[in-house]
């Protein structure tokens, strides 16, 4: 008798579900979700770019993955940024499934979009007042991943994973100093 | 995108959304949150299909997210280090239904002394016994989403299943017709 109950037991909560109408409204909008750009660029010819740049992507797929990695350089408003952030960038972001491995790439993609700020600063392609936001921005996400990063390696009780977290702080400690440099780089232009 | 990439994926979500969203929904003891975190989870697998990934066991790969997913919950959602969702050991803490919650969701009896049990495990038990002996997960693919050593998870599994027997009083000797 008692194997029957836990038999219903485990039945009972495999009961536990969303309803037919949940899965299928959940299904549709996961399939119809849109990929958003990170920020629009001053630009007056931002809309013909952007045009522009869909019809490139479509090019692109035909010549292939060595065109990927050149997109990896471009800025918003160029023809292969839609790549960058469409395609490269959402690739990083699905692989990265562990806490270490997520809060190592929101920093990167953070450092990434103050790199571009400061390549567009200095072009003149973007307002001071955008490029203070997320500069903030950055900032604040450091702290955050930081933290986490700290919260891992204190529940942690698995040596290798408190060198994974290590190395990942690391890895965040080395971006700033990239960006500093960066920085330093573009505005003795 | 091919019709064929949508339709795998169709076919992941149609098997596994419901297993998902219960262990999202016992971790979180909020529905909604366990609806959001699975659509997060299965975007996540979306978009990477969309992109060209391909998942060596897409079933595991959305537990592995969505575990993750539940513990950026707890640190966004109640504004809490992870040592404080953690037990005195330090270790992640599985079950969190409360008294309250489980009121409100249609559960057996059965069920709600099951899952009331599960929770009397000691963590690294819990885990491995829920994905074992509920959602009948393969070691290997257990030893994937808990991002440990296979031979550790099947032991924890053996150990903790004997456990959950005895403070059950469902294992063999107590058996009574």
């Amino acid at each position: 008798m008692k194997q029957n109950n836990l038999k219903k037991g485990i039945e009972e909560i495999k009961k536990i579900s969303l309803s037919q109408t949940e899965k299928e409204v959940m299904l549709h909008a996961i399939l119809k979700q849109p990929v958003v750009l990170p920020y629009r660029v001053k630009s007056p010819f931002f809309l013909q770019l952007r045009a522009l740049s869909v019809a490139c992507v479509a090019f692109i797929l035909i010549i292939g993955v060595t065109t990927a990695s050149a997109a990896e350089n471009s800025l918003p408003g160029d023809a292969l940024y839609s790549l960058k952030v469409n395609v490269n960038e959402p690739i990083r972001g699905v692989m990265s499934v562990t806490g270490v491995e997520k809060a190592t790439w929101e920093v990167e993609k953070a450092g990434r979009r103050i790199i571009e700020v400061q390549k567009l600063a200095a072009k003149g392609r973007i307002d001071e007042k955008k490029k203070d936001e997320i500069e903030q921005k950055f900032e604040e996400e450091i702290e955050v991943q930081s933290k986490r990063l700290d919260d891992l390696e204190r529940s942690s009780k698995n040596d290798t994973k408190k060198k994974e977290i290590k190395k990942a702080k690391k890895k965040i400690k080395d971006k700033l100093e990239k960006i500093k440099e960066e920085k330093k780089k573009n505005q003795k232009r | 995108m091919s019709t064929h990439s949508q339709d795998q994926f169709v076919e992941l979500y149609t098997k596994e959304a419901d297993a998902i969203f219960r262990f999202c929904l016992l971790r979180t003891s909020d529905r909604e949150a366990a609806k959001d975190l699975v659509q997060e989870t299965f975007s996540k697998i979306w978009k990477g299909i969309q992109a060209g990934v391909s998942y060596e066991n897409p079933r595991a790969f959305a537990y592995k997210i969505a575990r993750n997913l539940i513990i950026d919950w707890y640190r966004k959602k109640k504004a809490m280090s992870l040592d404080a969702m953690t037990d005195e050991d330090g270790n992640e803490e599985f079950v969190s239904i409360d008294e309250n919650f489980v009121e409100t969701i249609e559960l057996g009896a059965e069920a709600r002394y099951l899952i009331s049990k599960i929770k009397e495990l000691e963590e690294p038990y819990q885990h491995a016994v829920y994905l074992r002996f509920i959602e009948d997960l393969k070691p290997k693919e257990i030893a994937e989403i808990l991002e440990e050593p296979v031979n550790t998870v099947s032991v924890r599994i053996n150990r903790g299943i004997e456990k959950l027997k005895k403070i059950t009083g469902y294992d063999n000797q107590n058996e009574t017709k």
